[in-house]
């Protein structure tokens, strides 16, 4: 054996060995020295808690394995830049006692056609930036040589120089001349644009060249490199968004958000749209209180500048969510849209048949970035970055509030704010005013402390275009902060930049939703730099889709689009994970995976085996069709038995409903027809078989003597939104089935908690949102059911009903809360 | 002096919190609803978890305002008799009130409560 690697047993085995007094010398001629033995007590309890840290200290050969799980980075193994100051001296030494050096060897440069090859390379991309600063990035065809590809570029930017004047004249809408003349002789040197359309919708356009080609399909964020390292994307709604940061982050989320810290997502996939009209409000009021029901235009949200959060309906129903912010300005009346990603285009079109001639209607999906920050140091990070160009006592103030409820929901400012880049790092204010903080909080609902100036300039593409002009690029800062640092003195070194009078200032609009979040809207191109400066903020943490899944559930609040299956969206994104449970489920081998179809669940006799529906998702079909059916069969039972007929079936094939067996067998029946109906065209998909609330278009007076369903006829199930907590021990999981407390197993289950089986005949809904809940410390679930067994129970006062989770036979009694919509 | 009538349902918001790190561990604060027994125990705690700490200064702050001032103070009786030195200290603090309306924009107006702080010293 190797002396190095003894030295390292003997190492470990030291740090595994405790210390201890065996020989007591306290105990001397059959007398105890108290004080000696409390003293050797007190070096053994040393001994076991200096054993703790040695043993793990030892366990770790390198100094950065002992960082906490947050500043660990996967590549500290040989970047010394990884690890934090005080650890680098020690980390050189493990570098370059760990055979080899630290040094690893220089780069050889490329000779001959190689260089060659390069040195083109460099000379296409130069050229591609020119193009793209012209305003049309190139799509280059591949294939090809090099040689060819820099003919075309060169081709195409000659191309470009002389169409520019011919096309634009070409445009009769003033806006869209404007918007088309920025676009192709760009204001700034880092290809910053306004990406806005006219009454159209408008086409993405790439900031990198190198990447055009991986985002057809599903776009990339302003922030989506930084992302793509640090979180898990996914690919929804035509963009590439963060699931969740690469870390776990369950518990960390919940603390950050209740109690200290504040976590920030980028939501630029929301989309914006502008109705503009050119001299007022009264045409866009019209159509704006056409599609919420007059909500969104009550005088409260008019002015003020309120926003406005809540459903928007066309023809009476209900089809999504929005925000809508009113711009009642002397120069401006707009009224502005912000709507998911996963609804907007079809909300886009709905806007422009609908809108009158002389309303414009702009596309401003890639125009307008934005982000959320949730958490008590919110407004502390959000001040320590975005620094307003004028002395803004309110803002410095505001910044100061660590109480999120103390911001009234709904309520905006806006205001202009230097580049975060002339921050050399983000710092807190220091403020230090004694007026009071309440004065601040009711000028902030009057609407007083509002910049309108800012505010035009954000939504409006001229401002937006103003923000963009002369903007630095990170080399010009650091330029100006070399001259700073070398002309003056070192002291300088570190500190902010001033601001040159040529540089641009960035409006941005900051409100406080419902959801206790503060959206901060920002122009596209400048998203990026206030993000990498609040990610250098101490207190600040990044989360993706699923962090905030999680926080609404903490906060009994169903998420867009995962809670809603009576709309399009959510019903497919419950369809669309259904098929990712079923095929984790497929790969297992058959032996070692649950075979749902044998479950004893309802042990009663005539109850059928096997989970109800499809065992991967809510299934709403199944329960529209059982709930149908067993209405059915109710008015059956009314009548006369005699006057049926002896066999099941009627004259047209028809199954009579004259048992509970009759029901379930009917249940089926529709099942199999929708599969062949399925499979017969693969690209039908079922129409929803819920919906919100309203009337169940169900007539007693048309079942007469034979009952029967008829697959084509079934109504829509209305359904409720609800929340569930367990009562007791048990966990809920999402897909989990509820059923109604059988009437006559009410006292069993309520006062003895007495297990009973119970029919299928009860189910009355499902659960879309379901896991252990930090905030209160027992697993929740969000979900809907029946709206007619809701009323019926809400009636009755009783808040009770029963979970079951998929592929399990016990049922859990839980209480319920409705949820408003 | 009488403050004017205001239109609308009303809405009490809290007192501004300041979500300290510090607070979480070293200040209690009391509702009108906290019961008597349960506030004890819960403080008990917090104070032997605050005993454990190597801190420099350790006070306990028990907070309340309004209808819940007795029942502060009988907690900083209990524990004065528990042998602890407890100090207290009476303040007002500001409150928002909330008016709100169908369709116009809810109004908010100040309104100052007294309150009490009960410090039990370490």
């Amino acid at each position: 054996m190797s002396s190095k690697t003894e030295h390292k047993r003997r190492k470990l085995y030291k740090s595994r060995i405790i210390r201890t007094e065996l020989q007591d010398p306290s105990f001397k001629d059959e007398r105890l020295n108290v004080e000696e033995f409390l003293k050797s007590r007190e070096f053994e309890v040393n001994q076991l808690q200096m054993a703790q840290l040695k043993s793990k200290k030892n366990s770790s050969t390198r100094c950065f394995q002992s960082l906490p799980r947050s500043m660990r980075r996967r590549t500290a193994s040989h970047n010394i830049k990884r690890v934090p100051r005080r650890l680098r001296p020690r980390m050189i030494r493990e570098m370059t006692s760990n055979n080899g050096s630290i040094l690893s060897k220089k780069p050889k440069h490329s000779r001959g056609r190689e260089l060659y090859k390069l040195k083109r390379l460099h000379r296409l991309l130069k050229l591609a930036t020119v193009a793209k600063s012209k305003g049309k990035p190139l799509d280059l065809p591949t294939g090809i040589d090099l040689k060819e590809k820099l003919r075309i570029v060169r081709s195409h930017i000659a191309e470009l120089q002389n169409a520019k004047d011919a096309e634009v004249q070409t445009y009769d809408n003033m806006h869209l001349k404007f918007i088309k003349l920025h676009q192709q002789s760009l204001n700034n040197k880092l290809g910053s644009m306004d990406n806005t359309a006219v009454n159209e919708l408008a086409v993405f356009k790439p900031h990198a060249l190198k990447y055009s080609n991986r985002q057809k399909k599903f776009k990339w964020l302003p922030t989506h490199v930084w992302h793509a390292k640090r979180a898990h994307m996914v690919k929804r709604w035509g963009f590439n968004i963060a699931l969740q940061p690469s870390q776990k982050c369950y518990r960390a989320t919940h603390r950050n958000y209740l109690h200290s810290h504040c976590i920030a997502w980028d939501t630029s996939y929301i989309g914006t749209i502008i109705l503009h009209h050119s001299t007022s409000l009264t045409p866009l009021i019209h159509l704006v209180g056409q599609l919420t029901k007059n909500e969104a235009v009550k005088p409260k949200f008019l002015k003020n500048h309120k926003i406005w959060e809540g459903i928007i309906y066309h023809e009476n129903n209900s089809i999504g969510q929005s925000q809508i912010i009113w711009q009642d300005l002397p120069n401006v009346k707009q009224c502005i849209l912000r709507v998911h990603p996963s609804l907007y285009e079809s909300f886009f079109k709905l806007l422009l048949k609908l809108s009158p001639k002389d309303v414009t209607v702009f596309d401003c999906r890639y125009s307008l970035a934005s982000f959320q920050v949730t958490g008590p140091a919110a407004l502390t990070a959000l001040g320590a970055v975005m620094k307003t160009a004028d002395n803004n006592e309110n803002w410095k103030q505001l910044c100061s509030f660590r109480d999120n409820s103390m911001v009234p929901t709904g309520s905006s400012i806006s205001f202009y704010i230097n580049d975060p880049r002339y921050l050399n790092k983000p710092h807190k204010y220091h403020h230090n005013i004694r007026e009071d903080e309440l004065d601040l909080i009711i000028a902030i609902k009057e609407g007083k402390v509002f910049d309108s100036g800012s505010f035009e300039d954000l939504f409006t593409y001229q401002g937006r275009i103003k923000s963009y002009k002369n903007q630095p690029s990170l080399k010009d800062l650091d330029l100006r902060r070399n001259i700073i640092v070398n002309n003056d003195n070192v002291d300088n070194l570190g500190k902010t930049l001033p601001r040159n009078p040529d540089d641009p200032l960035v409006p941005i609009h900051l409100s406080k939703l419902e959801n206790g979040y503060y959206q901060v809207i920002v122009p596209w191109y400048w998203n990026l730099p206030v993000w990498y400066k609040l990610m250098r903020f101490p207190e600040v943490r990044y989360g993706g889709l699923r962090q905030m899944h999680q926080l609404n559930l903490e906060t009994n609040r169903p998420t867009y689009p995962f809670d809603y299956p009576f709309w399009y969206h959510g019903f497919l994104s419950s369809f669309i994970q259904g098929q990712e449970f079923q095929k984790k489920w497929e790969l297992r081998p058959k032996g070692k995976r649950l075979n749902y179809s044998k479950l004893k669940i309802h042990n009663l006799p005539g109850e059928l085996l096997g989970e109800l529906g499809d065992p991967f998702v809510s299934d709403w079909r199944y329960l529209q069709v059982l709930q149908y059916a067993l209405k059915v069969h109710k008015e059956c039972v009314h009548l006369d038995p005699s006057s049926f007929d002896v066999s099941n079936w009627t004259t047209l094939g028809h199954r009579c409903l004259k048992q509970l067996q009759d029901v379930y067998e009917c249940v089926r029946d529709v099942q199999r027809q929708d599969s062949e109906f399925e499979n017969a065209d693969e690209e039908k998909i079922l129409p929803i078989p819920v919906k919100y609330k309203g009337e169940y278009q169900f007539d007693p007076t048309k079942i007469d003597k034979v009952s029967v369903v008829i697959r084509d006829e079934i109504p829509k199930l209305p359904v409720t939104l609800i929340s569930v907590e367990i009562e007791g021990t048990g966990h809920i999981a999402t897909n989990a089935r509820l059923y109604q407390v059988p009437s006559h197993d009410w006292q069993s289950w309520l006062e003895n908690n007495d297990q009973k089986p119970v029919r299928a005949k009860y189910l009355v809904g499902f659960i879309t949102t379901g896991t252990i809940n930090l905030a209160t410390g027992k697993h929740t679930g969000i979900g809907c059911m029946s709206h007619e067994v809701n009323q019926l129970l809400n009636k009755e006062k009783h808040h009770h009903l029963l979970l079951r989770n998929v592929g399990e036979v016990t049922f859990r009694l839980v209480k319920f809360q409705d949820i408003p919509l | 002096m009488k403050r004017e009538r205001i239109d609308g349902t009303l809405i009490k918001h809290p007192p501004m919190r300041k979500y300290k790190v510090t607070e979480e561990k070293n200040t209690f604060f009391v509702k009108s609803s906290t019961l008597y027994v349960s506030a004890i125990k819960q403080i008990s705690k917090k104070v032997e978890k605050l005993n454990a700490t190597q801190a420099k200064n350790k006070v306990f702050i028990v907070k309340g305002m309004g209808k819940s001032i007795p029942k502060v103070l009988s907690i900083g009786v209990y524990f004065q008799l528990k042998n602890y030195r407890v100090e207290v200290f009476t303040g007002s603090v500001k409150v928002l009130d909330e008016f709100e309306k169908e369709d116009d924009d809810s109004i908010l107006s100040k309104r100052t409560v007294s309150s009490v702080e009960v410090r039990i010293i370490l």
